[in-house]
């Protein structure tokens, strides 16, 4: 597609505003084709969405400033042995494939990071009615805390809980039966000494 | 890093602020770094239990434990990059706890029909991805200058499109300049969330 035709912002915001645009025009064809103007149009169609539902998230007067004087309050970061600690996902092959698929392979691929631990993950789905988790947890920084020896490891999937043991290098096979639908799959890594490592597997 | 360190010393506006800096602000006992932290991300946090579309006390519930349980680990933090995931998870994970315990109450409530009930069925993963999305819009909408956010806003919002010469009078600027002006934004725009690593939505 040669630049030139591609959509001007005056098209694309008249499109934002009645979507039929495009088919009066005869250019649903070239949104269909163009990547570059389809992916603009979704971007618009974002920010648009975004600026509209903006006022449904406006946080009710008082709420803000109530959290705001919990940090006066004393005891809330007392014992961190108590806390849990979340980790963040940092990759997940279901969103990394080609842009715009969602991946159909039965191995899911995907890793998260704690301040402390790093878990990497395959969700094995080969047999729909026994999917696997098959994983490694490993220590950003070796300590004699970090070693895992004793450690386990649970997986919440709905009102189910399976669980397995680490081995001494931190790998890990949890059999969790069937996916659930939507919800996540809540893993729990129990640490000897440690805070409890929390991770959710989205759906 | 205090925010508030001397009287005569002015505030840094939030949007200035990387996360870091308040984050660690907030570990040194500085209340107005976690003033500005909650600022940032309050919509973020309510969002997400309106998207699960839960009863107001329902809401409530769940950012002041969200609040709470950042409060508690923002010490364990380290990749203070990932921040707003953190966040983010925290509170999907705080909501479908809630959805969990309000759907085996309803079972309990009522055994005899218990096959006609469902499970809310909230798509967490959508939220999650939808909620991410909007925060970046959030944060690159208040790092854009004042005139950009102004017409853009004006471009987007509104059931009829703006007129240049509408827009020029609303911002005192000449029609002939208000196509680049918005242009330009748009490329601003671009350029911010490309950097945050906006995913756009299939």
């Amino acid at each position: 597609m040669e630049s030139e035709d591609h959509f001007d912002d005056d098209f694309l915001m008249r499109v934002l505003r009645d979507p039929a645009e495009l088919n009066r025009s005869n250019r649903q064809n070239h949104v269909d084709l163009c990547e570059i103007c389809r992916g603009r149009l979704n971007l618009y169609q974002s920010i648009q969405s975004f600026l509209k539902s903006e006022s449904d998230f406006e946080v009710p007067s008082g709420w803000l400033e109530r959290m705001v004087r919990l940090f006066d309050a004393k005891g809330l970061r007392r014992d961190l042995k108590e806390a849990e600690s979340y980790a963040w996902l940092a990759f997940d092959s279901l969103l990394a494939g080609a842009q715009g698929i969602r991946s159909t392979s039965a191995q899911r691929h995907l890793i998260w990071e704690s301040p402390e631990f790093r878990v990497d993950m395959m969700v094995e789905s080969a047999n729909r009615q026994n999917v696997l988790l098959i994983g490694q947890l490993t220590a950003k920084r070796r300590t004699p805390a970090s070693e895992s020896a004793g450690a386990v490891v649970e997986a919440k999937v709905g009102d189910s809980v399976f669980s397995a043991e680490l081995n001494s290098i931190g790998e890990f096979v949890v059999s969790v039966g069937r996916l659930p639908q939507n919800d996540p799959i809540e893993v729990l890594f129990r640490l000897p000494d440690r805070p409890l490592l929390t991770l959710l597997i989205p759906f | 890093m205090s925010f508030m360190s001397g009287a005569k010393q002015a505030r840094l506006p939030a949007e200035q602020a990387t996360d870091q800096e308040l984050v660690a602000g907030c570990l040194s006992g500085d209340s107005m770094s976690w003033e500005l932290l909650l600022r940032r991300y309050e919509r973020l946090i309510y969002s997400v239990p309106v998207r699960y579309k839960f009863d107001i006390e329902e809401r409530q519930d769940i950012f002041q434990t969200v609040c709470c349980e950042i409060l508690k680990n923002l010490h364990a933090l380290i990749d203070l990059a990932k921040l707003r995931t953190w966040i983010l998870t925290i509170t999907i994970r705080q909501c479908n706890h809630l959805v969990r315990t309000k759907y085996l109450q309803r079972l309990q409530d009522t055994v005899e029909s218990a096959h006609d009930i469902k499970d809310p069925n909230a798509d967490s993963f959508e939220i999650y991805l939808r909620s991410e999305r909007e925060q970046l819009l959030r944060e690159v909408f208040a790092e854009l200058p004042e005139r950009c956010s102004r017409v853009l806003r004006m471009f987007f919002l509104g059931s009829t499109a703006p007129g240049y010469q509408e827009v020029g009078r609303q911002l005192g600027l000449s029609p002939e300049t208000i196509g680049s002006l918005r242009h330009r934004c748009l490329k601003k725009m671009g350029h911010l969330l490309e950097s945050k690593g906006f995913r756009k939505p299939n």
